[in-house]
């Protein structure tokens, strides 16, 4: 089958899924990050500053383990600029993990001060402060090899993105560091403007001033996002979804909290995505079922859920309007035995996909080493490419 | 003596105009933009 028709046809097959239409076969969205790295026979330090070693796992992933779409092509790295930069990055790596330190931009008394200008903030206070005395000395020659480093991932992400023209496999969603995510006021605020635990303290003690940020957030960044929705034609059938939204913040809050700082927005966001018909993933880290019954009332079709710690036979008792990605559980690609994989992937398939509403992907995103055996995934995967319903 | 760019709205539109090639400065706010977030957050 050529390139293009295959292509169309998983796409097919993801929307098909999760506008909760019958499917001869369950799609399969590998939600596999930097694991490829080590299934490769590479380290984490090799890959991520080498990019001619990156596309080599992301290769070897895609030529040993069918699936019909992929989280990550190894573009998520940009240690090359920040280290060309100098020394202060929060992510850091070394032969067998990555990680972020925590950090918050922001106090609750600067959210305005940001919101006035960011890139004016950036300069003068976040830079600043990440990089201490050695901001000053950051001179041309500095600058010129970061923005060279940083053409160079540029280029890359295009190259990669040729490789998945090559590979027929359909992008996530229209979204990508371009142009840009839609991200709620309360995640930027959890993943970098306050961080967790300001966020945490601040919806008990400075609520107002949390209000008056994500009032002003969603006027001047997320009503032109709703405009442009609106604008649109519908679903752009190029990719897996229309929009990807990740969810985290509702972890560390109540349902009053929930209520108040989170859903009156998601739900803006979610019917003017339901005006034009099209299909949304949450990626809904940590756990959403406490909060499943804001979700029950939403035409099927619209969302599906990207499950991480919630059990996926008790989300469909609790949802059966919004279709179900994920399931396949790390603990299982890791302990099991191929045998005991494919059993419980054959379950989810057959109880969650026989009409639809089911895309089947990990549960976590595969980064580490032991996030699961070569041999479990390859059976896994076989399976599902193979199995018919 | 080496310039900075540490000034605000000068050296950053200093630094604009040190860095980033001719052709590309119709898009130089995105390009910033991305630059910019990768530093701040990365």
């Amino acid at each position: 089958m050529a390139n293009k028709e295959l292509m169309a046809e998983r796409v097919k097959l993801f929307r098909d899924a999760e506008n909760f239409r019958k499917t001869d076969r369950i799609p399969h969205f590998a939600n596999v990050v930097t694991w490829k790295v080590f299934d490769a026979g590479h380290t984490l330090d090799e890959a991520m500053t080498h990019f001619d070693v990156m596309e080599e796992c992301v290769l070897h992933f895609l030529d040993n383990y069918p699936v019909d779409a992929i989280l990550d092509v190894g573009i998520r790295n940009q240690f090359n600029i920040t280290e060309a930069f100098g020394e202060g990055s929060y992510y850091y790596y070394d032969r067998e993990v990555v990680g972020v330190r925590d950090h918050a931009h922001c106090t609750v008394e600067t959210l305005q001060e940001y919101m006035d200008d960011p890139i004016k903030y950036a300069w003068e206070k976040i830079l600043p402060e990440k990089y201490g005395d050695s901001w000053a000395q950051k001179d041309k020659a500095v600058w010129k090899k970061t923005f060279k480093e940083y053409m160079r991932y540029i280029m890359f992400i295009l190259h990669m993105s040729g490789v998945m023209k090559k590979y027929s496999l359909p992008g996530l969603s229209p979204n990508n560091p371009m142009k840009g995510s839609v991200v709620p006021a309360v995640e930027i605020l959890m993943s970098d403007l306050l961080g967790i635990q300001q966020l945490s303290v601040a919806m008990r003690r400075s609520s107002e001033q949390l209000d008056d940020f994500i009032e002003r957030w969603e006027k001047e960044r997320m009503e032109p996002i709703y405009e442009k929705i609106r604008a649109s034609e519908g679903p752009d059938y190029k990719y897996c979804f229309d929009s990807s939204i990740l969810l985290l913040a509702h972890n560390v809050m109540n349902t009053k909290q929930f209520e108040r700082f989170y859903y009156p927005y998601l739900k803006t966001l979610l019917d003017t995505y339901a005006e034009k018909g099209m299909n949304i993933r949450l990626f809904t880290e940590g756990s959403i079922l406490r909060f499943a019954d804001y979700f029950k009332d939403y035409p099927k079709g619209l969302l599906t859920f990207h499950l991480e710690q919630d059990d996926p036979f008790e989300f469909r008792e609790a949802l059966p309007n919004v279709a179900i990605m994920g399931g396949m559980t790390t603990d299982l690609l890791s302990n099991g035995t191929p045998d005991e994989c494919v059993a419980y992937a054959k379950r989810l398939c057959d109880e969650l996909g026989r009409e639809g509403g089911f895309i089947f992907s990990e549960n976590k995103m595969l980064s580490y080493r032991n996030d699961a055996k070569p041999e479990n995934m390859k059976a896994v995967c076989d399976f599902v490419d193979s199995y018919r319903m | 003596m080496k310039k900075n760019y540490t000034s605000y709205p000068d050296g950053y539109n200093r630094l604009v105009k040190d860095i980033i090639p001719f052709y590309m400065r119709p898009v130089k706010e995105m390009i910033m933009r991305l630059l910019l977030m990768i530093l701040t957050d990365g």
